[in-house]
């Protein structure tokens, strides 16, 4: 077998596989429109569209499904390639849209890249990377927001994100799992500027706070 | 139900925008009720989240992030715009750790000062580094591409001639890397990006040294990815150029290949089989197609001992030029892999509402654009629609590939692969039977790198790579013997069919599957389809696998519609 694991090694500057990859393009951020366009284009067709449509998101969602898995998962090549497999389901099960409706699609996709990535996460909770023959101690870890949390208070933050309203759970997802500047979450969730994107961040996290409270009290 | 958006408390909004900003909170400074009081506890949580994803910041210095490009051990790399220069730019922020020295965070500054003095079209340019507080930037060139890593990835491997052609560009990159006294010292496919136009550009200098630092601190820790690592590097070796050619053999090796010339998953596997000089993988054995030449020339450049390697770049440089000038190298793989593409146009036309049909399906079968293989675009016209096939099982041994022929034996542990070419794009579908009955499916599988429709003209290892490592089946158990069947079509199987192949058990990396036997309905749907025996409805208890009588044939085999073909080896135990 061939490891193309990188090792990561403490202190300056080793870079690792997540590096210069398809790298998004920050002045083309990924709005519903262009995406939109892009699928149409794919669909007549064209290579570089279906590149790009496929590099615009493996880089988020690879973000993503890295503060939701054990730290085995992360880094390993492996990661990337549960990434594109998600990423090749969800673009091959995409029903069709009318590009009048944008909102539609962008729905859709976060909708559906939602469930996948917790999907991933709830597997390799489940039995780490690579099956049970190899799974240690590392393999059902915590993963990096649970270990910001804590177990208990993840539990809750994920229960209450999953009941936050689409657009409020979009913006939770682009600003604080996918680590996105204000320009390019409001270009993911179609806000007309990055001061009205940190408002809807703002709201939404206060909303999730409302959320975890809520599920708390009954408790204590 | 939570508060209505309208009974908005102004004092928790403030909280949540600061840390929506990724700012720590002052929480002395937040008045609490009782009302209150359990939400504030909860955003305090969400707090510790912000700050441990460390959301993209809005600005480092005079910058403006834009966005991320990536992250690692060192740091952060962001796309940011320099509006002094009115240029936009990539910025690669370097954070040493709370135990960073300070010599860490000089040096940093000292490497990014000499690749500054780098003007070369094929090296990544900087522009500028600042230090601030306890952090570095260092500002470069914006190169939009791709990383060579993800075009094989993506696309397959290179031509031998593209190869060429990149490696040249790479080996002027590295001389003027050398020529700047700097070792690069982390050359891999992940770290030279092709920018949109085609130009080639070396990235990275993060495990870079000054050529003139002392050797005792440039091995002091051989960062680097170690399959891409010289042997004597991994065994603490100082760096020298030499261990940069090394690397670039070996990223040759790969963009030839996709695979590399050393097996190991991890750095103390690949120390251990550099030390027990264990039998690499050749690339005569992986691409038997390329040219001579182009294979010493590789192989010279990732030699075991330095000193059997080229000793400079420009050496290596004039070896593959000489290669380009000669024009003996054949292009054999036609045009490039869209292996991810592909599947993805296809999917948005089926989403459009187009329908297909081939292979012999059941009624009323519906397209299921969930299936892994059922889509395509239309198969190119070819003539009479006949195509070439071609295929071969292996036995893996001692780093050497040994062809089957039917009836040979095989035991427990033994690993096996399979191989295939194809004149067109060609649906393959592999199953293995044994003699009590039970099947699995072998390919394709989830995960697999390899998805149908494989393209032509290139020699395809299954099962390849699954998760981003390469595997071999391994024969798990005796039991008389073991039939595989090979299904191949230039068109995709009716989602009805894709199905039945997709019922069957798969093998996944340690774990056994349930076995269950091949579907009868395979055979009654399959008879009288190329290559196959008119058989009557199979009788309870006959192998699926007997209804597929032609063997694997040695050498290549013009086909038209679906090609069957089976091989049995012998699996007796002892």
């Amino acid at each position: 077998m061939i490891g193309t694991a990188t090792v990561a090694l403490g202190g300056l500057p080793l870079m690792d596989d997540a590096d210069h990859r398809p790298a998004p393009r920050p002045v083309e951020p990924p709005d519903a429109v262009a995406t939109l366009d892009l699928v149409l284009k794919a669909r007549g067709g064209e290579q570089d569209a279906c590149d790009e449509l496929f590099a615009r998101y493996e880089a988020r969602l690879r973000r993503w499904a890295h503060g939701r898995l054990p730290p085995a998962a992360r880094g390993a090549l492996e990661t990337q390639d549960l990434v594109q497999e998600t990423l090749v389901r969800v673009f091959r099960q995409l029903p069709s849209f009318d590009p009048r409706h944008p909102r539609a699609f962008r729905d859709y996709v976060w909708t559906t890249l939602w469930n996948a990535i917790r999907d991933i996460a709830r597997k390799y909770k489940r039995r780490g990377p690579t099956g049970p023959l190899d799974t240690d101690v590392a393999a059902n870890g915590p993963s990096p927001l649970e270990e910001a949390m804590g177990r208990e208070a993840f539990a809750r933050y994920d229960a209450a994100m999953d009941r936050l309203r689409p657009e409020d759970r979009e913006a939770i997802v682009a600003r604080v799992e996918m680590g996105l500047s204000h320009v390019e979450v409001a270009a993911a969730l179609g806000k007309s500027s990055a001061a009205a994107a940190h408002m809807a961040v703002s709201r939404a996290l206060m909303r999730l706070a409302e959320e975890m409270a809520h599920d708390r009290k009954p408790r204590r | 139900m939570t508060a209505s958006p309208d009974a908005e408390d102004p004092r928790l909004l403030s909280v949540a925008s600061t840390i929506a900003r990724g700012h720590p909170v002052d929480w002395s400074t937040v008045p609490t009720d009782p009302e209150t009081t359990t939400i504030l506890e909860e955003l305090r949580q969400i707090e510790g989240v912000c700050q441990a994803s460390s959301p993209v910041p809005d600005a480092w210095g005079p910058f403006e992030i834009t966005g991320e490009l990536g992250h690692g051990s060192y740091g952060t790399v962001y796309s940011a715009m320099d509006h002094d220069l009115g240029l936009e730019i990539a910025l690669k922020v370097i954070r040493p750790g709370r135990d960073g020295e300070d010599h860490d965070i000089r040096r940093a500054l000292n490497e990014a000062r000499l690749l500054a003095q780098i003007n070369h079209a094929n090296v990544v340019r900087v522009y500028s580094a600042e230090r601030i507080g306890r952090e570095v930037g260092i500002a470069m060139e914006l190169v939009r591409g791709r990383t060579l890593h993800w075009l094989v990835r993506a696309h397959g491997p290179f031509s031998a001639s593209e190869t060429i052609l990149i490696g040249q560009e790479l080996c002027r990159a590295v001389a003027a890397v050398h020529g700047a006294r700097l070792l690069h010292g982390d050359i891999k496919a992940n770290n030279v990006m092709r920018a949109h136009g085609g130009r080639t550009v070396l990235m990275d200098f993060g495990a870079g040294h000054d050529l003139k630092s002392s050797p005792e601190r440039a091995h002091r820790r051989a960062a680097g990815t170690p399959i891409y690592l010289a042997p004597e590097v991994l065994a603490g070796a100082p760096r020298t150029t030499a261990s940069d050619i090394y690397s670039l053999g070996i990223l040759l090796f790969h963009l030839a290949t996709g695979t590399y010339p050393v097996n190991g998953h991890t750095r103390d596997d690949i120390e251990r089989q550099h030390e027990a000089h264990a039998p690499r993988r050749l690339l005569r054995d992986v691409r038997p197609d390329l040219p001579e030449a182009f294979i010493r020339v590789v192989e010279r450049a990732s030699a075991e001992r330095p000193e059997d390697r080229y000793q400079t770049a420009g050496e290596l440089e004039t070896a593959l030029h000489r290669m380009s000038q000669d024009d003996v190298v054949p292009d054999p793989v036609p045009t490039p892999l869209r292996r991810w593409a592909l599947p993805l146009a296809a999917a948005l036309v089926m989403a459009a509402g187009a329908g297909y049909h081939w292979w012999p399906s059941s009624p009323g079968a519906v397209p299921a654009p969930t299936s892994a293989a059922a889509v395509t675009p239309p198969p190119p016209a070819v003539g009479a629609d006949s195509y070439d096939v071609e295929a071969a099982f292996y036995r893996h041994q001692g780093g050497k590939a040994v062809r089957l022929q039917s009836g040979a034996r095989i035991a427990p542990g033994d690993e096996l692969s399979f191989e295939i070419q194809s004149s067109v794009p060609t649906y393959v579908y592999v199953v293995n039977e044994d003699d009590r009955g039970e099947a699995y499916l072998l390919f394709p599988l989830p995960g697999q790198q390899l998805a149908n429709p494989l393209p032509p003209g290139a020699r395809h290892a299954i099962p390849g790579v699954v998760n981003g490592e390469r595997i071999n089946w391994q024969v798990s158990s005796a039991g008389g013997r073991e039939h595989f069947v090979v299904f191949a079509s230039p068109e995709p199987p009716s989602p009805a069919f894709e199905r039945m192949f997709q019922s069957l058990p798969q093998p996944t990396p340690g774990a056994a599957p349930a076995p269950q036997p091949l579907p009868g309905e395979l055979a009654t749907a399959l008879r009288g389809v190329g290559g196959l025996k008119k058989a009557p409805a199979r009788p309870a208890g006959e192998l699926m696998s007997h209804a597929f009588t032609a063997p694997l044939p040695d050498t290549r085999e013009t086909a038209r519609g679906v090609w069957v073909r089976q091989l049995t080896l012998e699996n007796p135990g002892k």
